[in-house]
């Protein structure tokens, strides 16, 4: 058991009080799941940045080093491959922003910039123009220490963990990010079979994957869709069909929002649309901070789909 | 007529006062489910319960001699377990609505998800709209009737109970077969449609009557196509 859910203001919304809904809904939704919070937030893209979220594992740039002295390391490294134009850090986790990245650069320069921090021992947990992953093990009030619900933006997941198939740490926790795609995430709950067949046929394609954690499989799944043209209905579709195992899980694009269901309809959600925002969650307990009066509630059947853009 | 303001009460809190006002008053209005799991479970004791709202998972669970009514939408189970007595729910329910349910009644107004009455073992499940994929799963007593539509392996490996479907159905699961509609049944379906004025009371003739074809009873290896749809 897992708790997701999702929100998009229809309305631009980009002073929205994203973090502090999707925070209260995880919050709701951790009974679901206890061992592992994170969120998903978007916001209106910055021409030429980038954010990345790092780890800075304990273990990297040299034993008892502080948070301090790997992030410079972290800095100085990645630095060589593009211009840093801003660095803050929260205990073990660094937001890392780079200016002069143009918006025609491609996946080899996410590559290039993704392997620069890793080479230095730290991991990359999101890379994105408008969208930041904030994640860790523990409940969703001990999330408080990152300010998340501070975050106003336009759209974003949420998911609490109670993890069954691999193990607990941030970067087994969800969203999962679509590496190396920009502003990809995805929040599943259940579990896939065949997702060892999947990684092994994407990494032959050149892909690569931070975990060997079901879930992170169906972000770059989706993501090589997308790559390919498909539209982001018709990648979810595909994967109702590619995917093995129970699931249902939410997916979130730069401008775009959806959610795919498994045959069986073994896991729930409860869809909330008006004209202002549409939400999802697990439980409809969770819907509580966002829904009003004049929302419709409904539950999608197996095999479902459905996608909403901005 | 007792009242219970759920909101800012624990849920164990919330059930102690519905216990405690079917005692002295027979009647309890719940104001504020706010769409919580477990309200109204375990009751033991024959009253009227009106929860105003939509709930959450569970709801009437485990239910003897009460009647519960839920003015709008329910989540997962509800009414799972139920011995006796009655929960009617107004609007949708979501999965496994009545599931291993021994005997009282379980209405929906609406329409239910996945799994409706998965290893119902006796009683009545009405259903006023349509059901989701798999519903009647493992049924082995009881009666099931849906005014609208089925969805995909309608009736797998149905035992001795009986459904009646007004609208079409995508499909059967293993071991499930359409029956005549005897004068029995239709007397007995007319009484139902009738008490719980569902779907605006349709006339029995309209439904078709499934049964399990017995075929399931017995393992033989050359139905092994069907089995594998069961498992």
């Amino acid at each position: 058991m897992c708790g997701i859910a999702g929100l998009m203001y229809k309305n631009g919304g980009s002073a929205a009080p994203l973090g502090r809904h999707l925070c209260e809904m995880a919050g709701v939704l951790g009974s679901r799941g206890l061992d592992s919070t994170g969120l998903a937030l978007y916001g209106d893209p910055r021409p030429e940045h980038i954010a990345l979220r790092v780890h800075l594992r304990r273990d990297h740039a040299g034993n008892g080093a502080g948070a301090e002295e790997r992030l410079s390391v972290v800095r100085e490294r990645v630095g060589q491959v593009a211009s840093v134009s801003g660095v803050t850090y929260t205990g073990n986790i660094a937001r890392i922003e780079l200016g002069d990245i143009a918006e025609t650069e491609d996946l080899g320069r996410m590559m290039d910039i993704t392997h620069a921090v890793e080479a230095t021992g730290a991991e990359v947990l999101s890379l994105g123009r408008s969208m930041e992953i904030v994640k860790d093990v523990g409940p969703a009030d001990e999330m408080n220490v990152y300010d998340a619900s501070g975050f106003v933006g336009t759209h974003g997941l949420a998911h609490t963990r109670l993890a069954t198939e691999s193990i607990v740490n941030i970067c087994y926790s969800h969203p999962f990010w679509a590496r190396p795609f920009p502003d990809i995430s995805v929040v599943h709950n259940g579990q896939l079979t065949n997702h060892n067949k999947l990684r092994r046929s994407l990494t032959r394609r050149g892909y690569e994957f931070l975990t060997t954690n079901d879930s992170e499989v169906i972000s770059v799944f989706i993501a090589d869709r997308l790559r390919g043209g498909a539209s982001l209905k018709e990648a979810l579709v595909d994967s109702v069909e590619g995917l093995d195992g129970t699931f249902t899980y939410l997916v979130a694009t730069r401008d775009g929002i959806g959610f795919a269901k498994d045959r069986f309809s073994t896991k729930p959600l409860v869809v909330a649309e008006n004209e202002n925002m549409v939400a999802m969650a697990s439980e409809e307990v969770a819907l509580g901070p966002v829904i009003t009066a004049d929302t419709d509630i409904y539950e999608p059947t197996a095999r479902a789909v459905r996608t909403w853009h901005r | 007529m007792a009242s219970v303001d759920a909101r800012g009460l624990s849920l164990r809190e919330v059930n102690s006062a519905i216990r405690e006002g079917l005692t002295s008053d027979g009647e309890v209005l719940v104001t504020n489910p706010d769409s919580r799991h477990n309200l109204a479970v375990g009751l033991s004791q024959p009253g009227r319960v009106t929860i105003d709202g939509n709930v959450g998972y569970y709801c009437g669970g485990m239910l003897q001699l009460a009647e519960i009514e839920v003015t709008g939408n329910a989540g997962w189970s509800v009414a799972s377990d139920m011995q006796s007595g009655s929960v009617v729910v107004r609007g949708n329910a979501s999965a496994a609505a009545g599931a291993a349910m021994r005997g009282g009644s379980l209405i929906v107004h609406g329409s239910t998800g996945p799994r409706t009455g998965i290893s119902q073992k006796g009683g009545v499940i009405v259903i006023g709209g349509s059901v989701d994929y798999m519903s009647g799963f493992v049924n082995q007593r009881g009666v099931m009737v849906v005014c609208g539509d089925t969805g995909e392996a309608f009736a797998d490996s149905i035992y001795e109970g009986r459904m009646f479907v007004r609208g079409q159905i995508a499909d059967f699961g293993g071991g499930a077969k359409y029956d005549d509609l005897s004068e029995h049944d239709a007397a007995e379906l007319s009484g139902l449609l009738e008490r719980w004025a569902v779907a605006g009371t349709p006339p029995a003739e309209e439904f078709r009557k499934i049964v399990s074809d017995k075929r399931l009873y017995n393992f033989d290896k050359r139905d092994f196509r069907l089995w594998r749809t069961a498992l």
